[in-house]
């Protein structure tokens, strides 16, 4: 149907043009508050674009907050660590009514061959450290010093002198203390990073001289080794030269 | 204010070219909804809907497609038939499902449509209630609004070989219509 008789189509359908118009006069009026209205909504319209930006940032930053907050739990703990003017002095512990010197450890370790032991003891009892500045502590130093140098370098020794070491502190402290107050007193007892129970595999760390001790002791025992292993030889040698 | 300025004047959000925009097309717009949308509460939120969009997508009009009042009376076409589709007014006209009015001839649509006769008028009125909403707006765009079968397919997103034979279907079935009103 091309566009020339459509125009004719115009002319002709009188009826159907004259009942769309009627039709078209029935239908409402426009309101005449209509276009006031109108103008009004598109004025908060405008209005609304300033805020839909801020209200799309807040999905982004709750998003960031979330990845904080899991970033946050997800980091591996660090090494409860506290660097303090006195050294290697980094957690304070509720002191124990009995009290075993660090020296006296020390003087342990000294006197005998068994480094490692103390070492597992250490770790073992971890209330075993006490400050070194204090007087009574120190004539006790000196008191476990002596009794560590003078009992045999030998792990079950050490053993028992480790392990019952309130037993020894208690005679100690009752024999020779002459303030006994200073020792009630609670005092807080401060550790060295040493005396931390291991409770966790990557804090399990030797220190430099274990190290240099366990290469040592590693060395000295592939030497009786070797001698071990020749004097087989030359036995063997003599058992078939006299064959 | 000229078209010209008026489309420049929504291009840059100003209130003066909106409020001459709704002057001079709005009676138009207004009536293009009315004849699509019932009850007037609905018909008024689209008509504010579809000068919205036109305030907010001046800058998609492009002159060498179309005129700026086709332009206008497409947004409110389709919203129009966006709210009917949410609304899901499915109403059931009379030649749902039946082709028989193809069966009518042009010289009984001519002689029905054509012969000025009131009665037939009233008839044809009563009738063209009975024709889908898209349907009653081409007629009306053609017949009343005296538009270019280019400019409706425009409007209705068609081509004017479309609306040629959708004119030509809608006249057969005024026709059917018809009869069965009389009978």
């Amino acid at each position: 149907m091309n566009e020339d008789k459509l125009k004719d189509l115009l002319n002709q359908d009188a009826n159907l043009r004259e009942a769309i118009r009627e039709e078209e006069m029935a239908c409402p009026q426009m309101p005449p508050t209509l276009n006031a209205r109108l103008m009004q909504r598109v004025e908060k319209e405008v209005n609304q674009p300033a805020r839909k930006r801020i209200a799309t940032i807040w999905p982004w930053v709750a998003a960031a907050c979330v990845a904080a907050v899991l970033v946050i739990f997800l980091t591996p703990p660090k090494d409860n660590v506290i660097e303090t003017p006195a050294g290697k002095q980094i957690a304070e512990v509720k002191p124990d009514s009995t009290k075993v010197e660090e020296e006296g450890t020390k003087a342990e370790e000294e006197g005998t061959d068994t480094p490692l032991f103390d070492a597992t003891s250490r770790i073992a009892q971890p209330t075993l450290i006490a400050q070194a500045s204090t007087p009574a502590p120190q004539k006790q130093k000196a008191h476990v010093a002596e009794e560590a140098t003078n009992t045999a370098a030998t792990p079950t020794q050490a053993e028992e002198i480790v392990e019952a070491p309130t037993l020894q502190a208690d005679q100690t402290l009752a024999s020779q203390d002459p303030q006994p107050e200073v020792l009630t007193k609670r005092e807080p007892l401060l550790l060295s990073e040493s005396d931390i129970p291991i409770t966790r595999p990557e804090n399990l760390r030797y220190t430099k001289e274990e190290l240099a001790l366990m290469k040592k002791q590693a060395n000295e025992a592939y030497l009786k080794w070797m001698e071990l292993e020749l004097e087989i030889s030359k036995y063997n040698i003599e058992q078939t030269a006299q064959k | 204010m000229e078209e010209t300025e008026i489309i420049a004047g929504l291009r840059k959000q100003s209130p003066q070219a909106q409020q001459q925009a709704l002057e001079r097309y709005g009676r138009m717009v207004w009536a293009q909804v009315a004849r699509m949308i019932s009850p007037v509460e609905d018909a008024e939120e689209v008509y504010q809907d579809v000068f919205i969009k036109v305030f907010q997508h001046i800058n998609t009009y492009d002159a060498e497609r179309s005129t700026f009042k086709t332009w206008l009376l497409r947004i409110a076409y389709n919203e129009c038939i966006t709210h009917l589709r949410r609304k899901r007014q499915r109403m059931i006209y009379l030649d749902d499902g039946d082709n028989s009015y193809e069966a009518i001839t042009e010289a009984e649509v001519e002689e029905t449509l054509g012969r000025p006769n009131q009665e037939v008028v009233q008839l044809i009125r009563a009738a063209i209630h009975h024709l889908p909403p898209d349907e009653q707006a081409i007629i009306t765009m053609f017949y009343y609004d005296e538009m270019s079968l280019k400019e409706i397919a425009f409007v209705t997103q068609s081509i004017p070989t479309t609306i040629a034979s959708r004119l030509s279907r809608t006249r057969k079935k005024l026709c059917k219509i018809i009869n069965t009103l009389r009978t």
